[in-house]
């Protein structure tokens, strides 16, 4: 009788026992998960081939749009060194979170008066890869307090939450099962330091909502836009997730 | 026909006289095979780079006949034994006949 | 009467099942694949002096690494004019070649192809007066886990 109450006392206290979600694991770089072969290209500092849309970037970032309008260069003399490392942000103009590529575009119209780069363009990419070189070897460093908290939290709500016919979260795969095999994929920790990123998937440089648009068809779920809030929420939780991972943009990857 | 595209060239400013020098190309280009179908299932129609040339002072050195089997943002990488200074020069070909051309100066000592 | 134990009647089987694997493996090696014989005929490839660089595993096939360098010197008279790799299993065989001069100081070149499966890739070299040598390589493709939307 005596027992029966224990285990009732002890089931009762499991069920009220507050949802803790799980710790991130140690990080570690998604290089880690490719082939030598692999790693040895992304190290390669002339045959990787995200250089050659870093290298676009580097002239775009000198160029003056017009002519006549103020280049890059001209405002941030020191090549925006460490800006990446500090973004997606929250952005007190818009009330949301902007993020590397919506901050090349919101300066663009406001200081150069020229239109909006399309997401995935070369030239926002090309752009996008060159300041992201910028702060290659450092860590994220974002921005968590004041309204950004709350992005963080959705971001993580959204890592942990079942999507698409597949029924998966990101973390059944990029937690759950790191390193072990999905066909022929070694499955990484879905790490954002390397973005964007050379994919001979895509045979082509890519962005980090890119590669979620991936994950998401992957998982037979709805693809969102590029720049939708949802994946600057997540983008926000994995850059905090990232730890004292070094930014390592242009990585190639499967 | 001239037709702009990124590329990366890795080849020594100086060489000694006889000394073998490794030169390294890549060039943007997505090498569309006219394998690949688009969202709507449509073929995507083949875009290739066909030929790449090597020339030192106007006299071939090396080339390369690239195909559909040839990756996206085709590398390169292959030698030539400096005899003297001069100019390498570089040339891709696409399949429409559109050429992307670069210079590199060598300076033998 | 019959006088064969188990152990040399395992021991027979053992033998023909090596028979049955070696022998297809011998054959392979002379019939030359249709997209290099398209090229080079039937004239003799003799397997030395090359050696192809290709991970036995391929993370994917849209870009492999490869390096083929040939044991000649690169001398006027002597010296390697062409290298030709094929993957007899893409729908385009012919990969890339290469033509090379006496000026080249060694006959070793690099690039990244395609791979559209699990095959056997054939390089083939060709010197000054037309003597061919050649390397096989067994190269396996892995699928990708997930696939895009837009392929």
């Amino acid at each position: 009788m005596r027992c029966w109450w224990c285990s009732a006392l002890l089931l009762g206290l499991a069920a009220c026992r507050p949802v803790v979600l799980p710790e991130p694991p140690e990080p570690v770089s998604g290089a880690r998960f490719q082939t030598e072969d692999t790693q040895a290209l992304q190290s390669d500092p002339f045959a990787n081939p995200g250089l050659l849309w870093v290298d676009r970037g580097e002239a775009l970032f000198s160029a003056r749009p017009n002519g006549s309008q103020p280049a890059c260069l001209t405002c941030h003399a020191d090549r925006l060194r460490g800006a990446a490392a500090r973004l997606p942000r929250h952005d007190p103009d818009s009330g949301g979170i902007i993020n590397l590529e919506m901050a090349i575009n919101a300066c663009r119209q406001e200081r150069q008066g020229q239109p909006e780069l399309a997401w995935e363009s070369e030239a926002l990419l090309s752009l996008t890869a060159y300041v992201a070189t910028q702060s290659a070897g450092l860590p994220f460093s974002v921005d968590l307090s004041g309204p950004a908290r709350a992005h963080w939290q959705a971001g993580q709500r959204y890592f942990y939450t079942r999507v698409g016919h597949l029924n998966l979260s990101c973390a059944n795969c990029h937690e759950q099962f790191v390193g072990r095999l999905l066909r022929g994929d070694t499955l990484s920790q879905g790490q954002s330091v390397g973005y964007p990123a050379y994919r001979f998937e895509w045979q082509s440089l890519g962005s980090l909502h890119r590669r979620l648009q991936f994950c998401n068809a992957g998982v037979r779920a709805d693809t969102l836009p590029g720049g939708h809030p949802t994946y600057l929420d997540l983008e926000l939780y994995l850059a905090w997730r990232a730890g004292l991972l070094p930014l390592e943009a242009p990585a190639v990857r499967r | 026909m001239t037709t702009t595209r990124r590329t990366r060239i890795a080849a020594p400013a100086r060489a000694t006289a006889g000394e073998i020098v490794a030169i390294r190309t890549l060039i943007s280009h997505p090498m569309e095979s006219g394998f690949r179908r688009d969202a709507t299932g449509q073929l995507i129609a083949r875009d290739i780079l066909v030929r790449f040339e090597c020339r030192f002072d106007a006299e071939l050195i090396f080339a390369a006949d690239l195909a559909p089997g040839t990756a996206a943002n085709p590398y390169l990488s292959f030698h030539y034994r400096a005899e003297r200074s001069g100019t390498l020069e570089f040339m891709w070909r696409d399949q429409a006949g559109a050429e992307t051309r670069e210079q590199h100066a060598l300076l033998v000592v | 009467m019959n006088n064969t134990t188990r152990r040399q009647l395992l021991r027979g089987l053992a033998g023909s099942a090596l028979m049955l694997v070696v022998r297809p493996l011998r054959a392979q090696l002379v019939a030359v694949p249709e997209p290099v014989a398209a090229r080079y005929g039937q004239r003799p490839i003799a397997f030395e002096r090359v050696v192809m660089n290709l991970p036995p595993l391929a993370e994917n096939g849209n870009s492999v690494p490869i390096e083929v360098s040939v044991d000649s010197p690169m001398t006027l008279t002597e010296y390697i004019r062409r290298i030709d790799v094929f993957a007899p299993a893409n729908p385009v065989p012919h990969l890339i070649g290469f033509d090379l001069s006496p000026a080249a100081g060694h006959a070793r070149v690099e690039s990244r192809i395609r791979l559209a499966d699990s095959q056997q890739i054939w390089v083939v070299c060709e010197d000054q007066d037309g003597q061919l040598l050649g390397a096989l390589a067994d190269v396996v493709v892995t699928l990708a886990a997930c696939l895009d939307s837009f392929l």
